[in-house]
């Protein structure tokens, strides 16, 4: 019986969905934080369909919103600080800061992103998108997914640019900035999704600070410093920017 | 009446304001909530069709309810522990094995660069068998799913009863690739940097392939990147969770100096 009820579930999907959001559920919430009373005549015929629509819409929503969460602006917050105290005089030092930058921000990108309730919901429509039956309203999901992931993984992209180029590192051909990109988006969700079900992940102690003193690590910190140095090298044609006259 | 239809009347929004508003609060009240997830359409009439078409197998509500289970709910609540606690259903291991066993026996190991070299081609080609194994299956995604049941509804005896089957199949998966891992730095002389674990290694190989995976969407194409890692420089083609791999697998393990290779005097 288990065995037949996991056949089928495997061939049409779980029950995923925005059952209970109703018109009536989302008028009372608009209405206590907003002040704006609405009623049904307000939208049926004239914004949706119907009630399915709307939930549609929501669900579109959350899937084009992409699948970083508030994971982006606490990694820049808490990298920030750290970029400017990075010694960018010697290779050696740039290898040490961006190290450094593994260390503090994959905690607090990690942190982020299990953390968001939002994200979770985001993995929520992939599977709705993966798993139900190809029909239209599935396919506008999982075109909005393709959109999100797509726009959030420039937004990634353009700030790991600009890190770059601060301490002076490219991508070790043939491979590239959005590959290294995809990768640490990976494993980002790979271990948010971990974290999920295994809630408390202990620190790892490594002789990584001045003089060898102990550090803090997350696994994915750990993950992320070795995809970095896969991906990127010292980029020979780069010079410490000069300040002042 | 007058009054209240005068405020709604007042607060007469355009289309795509009202549209503006609504959503945002939809999504408000699922952030606060979580989607609904389940089996609910997986009825006792639907399974037990699908035993009779697939097993010849003929059964009722009698055969089952109060025996089995007290109700329909206690048994899709049965099936999404099933998923929970399988974490590794899509046969990834026994696939893997399929490929590595014959690769292992046919790497050369008589130096430390070349026990290097083999730990690469481990992650490149085990690294796409890996993937395309996690890919090809459906049941993954189920376990994605009731991720999302256990993690993002409210707390209640169901939701607990889920996460610790999720934990429990997450841990047993893990085991069993430690193993798998373990059986593979011992065939080619290498061992972990102090003070990383094989668990740990383990643990972050799953985290990147499962995050591999939902980045791919279903989409069972895999990127191919060529790189001049065969012998001479030749062009390899390499998928990028290999990549990270081969990344991941450089990062954790080191030539191990007190190795003998089996069978050398």
């Amino acid at each position: 019986m288990l065995g037949a009820g996991l056949a089928i579930l495997e061939e049409q999907g779980l029950g995923v969905g925005a059952g209970d959001l109703t018109f009536k559920r989302v008028f009372d919430r608009v209405e206590a934080e907003a002040g704006v009373r609405l009623t049904n005549a307000s939208v049926i015929r004239r914004v949706w369909e119907n009630q399915a629509e709307f939930q549609d819409d929501v669900l579109a929503l959350v899937a084009s919103a992409g699948d970083s969460g508030d994971e982006m602006g606490d990694t820049a917050a808490a990298l920030m600080p750290l970029l400017e105290s990075i010694d960018r005089s010697t290779p050696g030092g740039r290898w040490l800061g961006l190290s450094e930058v593994c260390r503090v921000g994959g905690a607090a990108s990690l942190r982020a992103l299990a953390d968001s309730r939002s994200w979770s919901l985001w993995v929520g429509v992939w599977v709705l998108a993966v798993t139900s039956p190809p029909t239209e309203r599935v396919r506008r999901i999982r075109q909005a997914l393709l959109d999100g992931y797509g726009a959030t993984t420039d937004l990634w992209s353009e700030l790991y640019s600009a890190m770059l180029t601060h301490v002076g590192l490219r991508p070790r051909a043939p491979l590239t900035l959005r590959q290294f990109t995809v990768s640490v988006g990976a494993l980002v969700e790979g271990c948010a999704l971990r974290a999920g079900a295994e809630r408390d992940q202990a620190a790892i102690l490594r002789p990584t600070g001045p003089d060898g003193e102990l550090q803090e690590w997350t696994l994915f910190g750990i993950g992320l410093e070795a995809l970095a140095f896969q991906f990127l090298e010292v980029d020979p044609d780069w010079h410490l920017p000069v300040i002042g006259p | 009446m007058v009054a209240e239809a005068r405020e709604v009347r007042r607060t007469r929004r355009s289309r795509d304001e009202l549209r503006g508003l609504l959503v945002d609060a939809g999504r408000a009240i699922l952030e606060d909530e979580g989607l609904t997830v389940g089996a609910g359409d997986l009825t006792f009439k639907r399974v037990f069709d699908h035993v009779e078409a697939t097993t010849g197998v003929r059964l009722t509500n009698a055969s089952v309810i109060s025996r089995i289970w007290e109700n329909q709910e206690a048994f899709r609540a049965d099936v999404l522990v099933a998923i929970a606690s399988t974490a590794d259903a899509s046969g990834e291991l026994d696939r893997s094995i399929e490929v590595l066993a014959p690769l292992l026996g046919s790497f050369e190991l008589s130096s430390p660069e070349a026990r290097i070299r083999s730990l690469c081609e481990l992650a490149r080609v085990g690294g796409e068998a890996s993937m395309r194994a996690r890919l090809e299956t459906r049941d993954w995604s189920l376990w994605v799913g009731v991720w999302v049941l256990a993690v993002t509804t409210r707390l209640t005896d169901r939701r607990r009863h889920i996460h610790q089957a999720l934990t429990g199949g997450l841990e047993a998966t893990t085991d069993v690739w430690e193993q798998l891992f373990a059986g593979i730095t011992a065939h080619l002389g290498i061992r972990l940097r102090q003070p990383l674990t094989l668990r740990q290694f383990t643990v972050v190989v799953s985290a990147m392939v499962e995050g591999s995976a939902l980045r791919q969407g279903g989409d069972t194409d895999l990127e191919v990147i060529a790189r001049p890692t065969g012998p001479d420089g030749e062009l390899q083609e390499w998928t990028l969770f290999g990549i990270c791999m081969e990344a991941l697998a450089l990062r954790f393990f080191e030539i191990d100096p007190d190795w003998e290779q089996a069978g050398v005097a």
